[in-house]
């Protein structure tokens, strides 16, 4: 054993090169994995030897055996550092040609272009995975990828497999049937001991090549090299077979005898290879039992395929015809929907062509019903107007597209002048052209299949009304242009198309006018509402103000009356007389209508006549009820820091005691007068008058908007009372006002502009 | 992978700058401290051993075991998040 430890940086690298290791930087950090990493690899190696019997009985494979012969045989070769892969191969690759029975069926030459190919990436991977615990799960893993491969290459080339197996078969016994299916995964049939020492060494890096570059590249080749048989691999092909038999029946002691030879082998990159085989391999020396195992597929694949392999494969030309069948059946049903619906098409434009055989023709006999060029046509000249129809027909049908597709300014049809024109620029013989052409409209007529339509021009030149018989036709042609048009013409794809997403895109603005229209009412509709509320509300406000205001100022004796226009200057403040104007108007309406305790009267104040309200209410609510109903100052401090306000709010809820007395009406005051307060600081969602217990509740935002609200509001005096705030718990609240909202906005606000109560 | 650390999405989430080497993933105060011992202060002297080591992951891990007894999740987790910084920054 080599001491790594005192290895120079250099040496380390070539021995970990030796061991098929990638170049990687030595240095002062990554040294000591890396003589870790040769540690493992060296005693691995002599792991595998010794104690190969463990990891043999899981993962034995004859495979492993016929590599230690061969390396045994080519130690030389072995022991070189970091082999040229490639040249092997070559030389393989001229071997394989002369010594086909020791390829012994392995399509060598067309892997061989694969595994020139793919050299470098494999002895790179090899480093990784050889020799290392974590190797048989890198394996695996690069097993995986290749299993969708496997199956789906399977399906595509069952005539080349299949004619292999059975190649194969007729020179096997039955006995050794399945293994040989599996042959062309596991690529080997026997371990062949001495007698192909010479050849053996690259037969064995050869192999092993061929097993790394599958592994790693997870190729889709899997198989394919294998069962696609160039001349010459089919011509070792029957050579194999033929030795097969007696190889496969040496093969357990065989393989257990290289095996023992292989533990003496020492210090060869080779032996690393050889442990991936151990790991790969899974190909057991008993027989057909060892061949499942080893495949490329992942464990739970593996048993299944390989059992099922055989009738897979005629399951599977079975399967694939089925669903061909249903992919053609499918496509069948297209076929024939795309050509009914073509049918269905070029059956409207079939009829454009004239049969003379389903023409209706009124032929002009001698009778007088019969008048020739208003009702019957002579049989001499049906021919002329049919051709005078084939030359305008094309031009008709142009029009009438146009017209649809192009702009609507061109017109859809065409007048006798138009027809006229038009059959003058072409070279024709017509005797009477004028003539021909009023049998043609006579024909059209008579044939609704040519789908041409009789028009009488209106006076707009842009429409007309159809003319549906002769005698509209004859009345017609005294007083008004007649036209010819095609009133359903078939348009093409990119006309109609765009036609209909014209129409939807009209259908579509229709409908968002509709809905913008109908959302913007309803919006209207809410806020009108909304707007009605408020002015309610704010003249409920005025009201109750403008009674409080008579009560207060109401005595026992003396003239309980005040001038209108005086309690109005009490109430609003100044910048809000403008403003409320409406409200105030209105308000006095509402007193002078609905408040039996208010009379209006005119009253000579200080030498001018005013109209006054006079309190004709019981002045005792005044002493009891609202005597002055407003914040009159503070009791004490609460300002932070003092020991009557908690340094932080427990909870965003507040009951408020001290505010509502016995018998209070005026439930909207009180709850003004807190907000007023204290709305202007914090976020209010809800607030509550409970005359039952007189509390006052008050639901803030969060245990902030509380705490403001808190310091705003306890030790201060309301209409003579001390009023005391505490904090409740949210839970209680709850229970009380389950309806209260959780979080705003919307947020309570004042009605009255707060005033400011700090100073 | 919705499997990853909220830490582990943190060091991938952006570059790495100066970051201590605590917010690795798979990095805790204890092997923090051992690697600040070891010389590995910041996340990336540690990204320069990782990368030194050519992202292998056998390879990093064991080196983590070496230099700060990490164990097998706490360096696989490391080893996660470096290579997804990579593919990600690199």
């Amino acid at each position: 054993m080599v001491d790594v430890a005192n290895m120079s940086d250099a040496e380390l690298r070539t021995k970990l090169l030796e061991f098929g290791f990638p170049v990687m930087p030595i240095t002062g950090t990554t040294r000591k994995v890396m003589e870790k990493k040769l540690k493992i690899l060296m005693e691995n190696k002599n792991k595998v030897n010794n104690e190969g019997r463990r990891s043999l009985t899981r993962y034995s494979s004859e495979e492993e055996s016929d590599v230690d012969v061969k390396i045994k045989k080519d130690k030389k070769r072995a022991t070189m550092a970091a082999p040229p892969t490639r040249v092997t191969l070559r030389k393989t690759t001229r071997k394989t040609e002369n010594d086909n029975e020791i390829n012994m069926g392995r399509p060598i030459i067309s892997e061989e272009k694969r595994t020139t190919r793919t050299t470098k990436v494999t002895t790179v991977e090899s480093g990784f995975d050889t020799g290392s615990d974590s190797e048989s799960e890198i394996i695996e893993r690069s097993f995986k990828s290749p299993v969708n491969n496997h199956d789906i290459k399977k399906a595509p080339s069952p005539v080349s497999s299949s004619s292999y197996v059975e190649t194969i078969r007729k020179y096997s016994p039955p006995k050794f049937a399945e293994d040989v299916i599996s042959k062309p995964v596991s690529t080997t049939y026997s371990p062949r001991s001495t007698a192909y020492s010479s050849n053996a060494s690259d037969y064995a890096s050869d192999r092993l090549n061929q097993i790394r570059s599958r592994l790693s590249l997870g190729s889709p080749s899997y198989d394919r090299p294998l069962y696609s048989t160039t001349t010459s691999s089919m011509s070792s092909k029957s050579i194999i077979t033929t030795e097969k038999d007696e190889d496969h029946v040496e093969t357990p002691f065989l393989s257990n005898f290289t095996k023992r030879l292989s533990q003496l082998s020492s210090n060869s990159r080779l032996d690393d290879y050889k442990n991936e085989d151990y790991k790969i391999k899974e190909h057991d020396t008993n027989g057909s039992g060892g061949v499942e195992i080893r495949s490329y597929m992942t464990r739970p694949y593996r048993s299944n395929f390989q059992r099922d392999y055989q009738s897979a494969k005629q399951a599977n030309s079975k399967n694939n015809l089925v669903s061909f069948a249903v992919i053609a059946l499918a496509f069948l049903f297209f076929i024939v929907i795309a050509i009914a619906y073509m049918g269905l098409h070029s059956g409207q434009t079939a009829v454009d062509s004239i049969g003379a055989s389903d023409l209706k023709v009124n032929y002009c006999d001698k009778s007088a019903a019969y008048k020739p060029g208003v009702n019957c046509i002579h049989l001499s000249q049906l021919r002329d107007a049919v051709r005078v129809y084939e030359i305008i027909k094309s031009e008709l049908l142009k029009h009438a597209i146009d017209h649809r597709c192009l702009s609507s300014g061109i017109k859809p049809y065409m007048t006798e002048q138009d027809i006229l024109h038009h059959i003058n620029k072409h070279p024709t013989d017509f005797i009477d052209i004028h003539k021909s052409l009023r049998d043609m409209e006579l024909l059209t007529l008579t044939n609704p299949q040519w789908e041409t339509a009789l028009v009488k021009i209106n006076n707009d030149k842009m429409s007309g009304t159809p003319i549906r018989d002769f005698n509209e036709l004859y009345d017609a042609r005294g007083t008004a242009e007649i036209a010819l048009t095609i009133l359903d013409p078939s348009l093409p794809w990119s006309c109609s198309i765009y036609n209909k997403i014209a129409a939807i895109i009209q259908t579509a603005v229709i409908l968002a006018v509709g809905f913008t229209a109908v959302y913007s009412l309803n919006r209207g509709y809410k806020y009108y509402k909304h707007y009605q509320q408020k002015q309610k509300d704010e003249l409920f406000y005025m009201v109750e103000r403008i009674i409080d205001t008579l009560q207060t100022n109401a005595t026992e004796d003396g003239d309980n009356f005040l001038v209108i226009n005086h309690v109005r200057d009490m109430i609003l403040p100044i910048n809000d007389r403008a403003r409320m104007e409406q409200t105030w108007k209105r308000a006095i309406y509402f007193i002078n209508k609905n408040e039996s305790r208010v009379r209006t009267e005119l009253q000579v104040v200080q030498g001018e006549p005013y109209e006054v309200w006079r309190w004709l209410g019981s002045p005792n609510l005044n002493t009891s009820g609202s005597r002055n109903k407003s914040w009159q100052g503070q009791a004490f401090e609460t300002q932070v820091g003092s020991v009557n306000s908690l340094p932080c709010s427990p909870t965003p809820c507040l009951k408020i005691r001290g505010m509502v007395d016995d018998g209070d009406r005026n439930l909207h005051t009180i709850r003004e007068a807190v907000l007023s307060k204290c709305a202007h600081q914090c976020r209010i969602l809800h607030c509550a008058v409970d005359t039952n217990s007189k509390c006052v509740y008050l639901k803030c935002a969060d245990q902030n908007d509380a705490a403001i609200a808190y310091r705003s509001l306890h030790g201060w005096w309301y209409a003579g009372n001390l009023v005391t705030v505490k904090y409740l718990r949210l839970e209680r609240y709850l229970q009380r006002y389950p309806d209260s909202p959780v979080s705003g906005p919307p947020y309570l606000k004042a009605l009255q502009p707060a005033t400011d109560w700090s100073s | 992978m919705s499997s990853t650390s909220q830490k582990h999405r943190n060091f991938v989430a952006e570059p790495m700058g100066d970051k201590p080497v605590t917010d690795l993933a798979g990095v805790g105060e204890v092997l923090g401290k051992r690697l600040i011992a070891a010389g590995f202060d910041k996340a990336y002297v540690v990204l320069g051993q990782f990368l030194v080591l050519k992202k292998n992951q056998e390879l990093f891990q064991e080196w983590m075991k070496d230099t700060c007894q990490a164990n097998a999740k706490q360096s696989l987790d490391c080893y996660t998040c470096l290579s997804d910084w990579c593919e990600e920054f690199l």
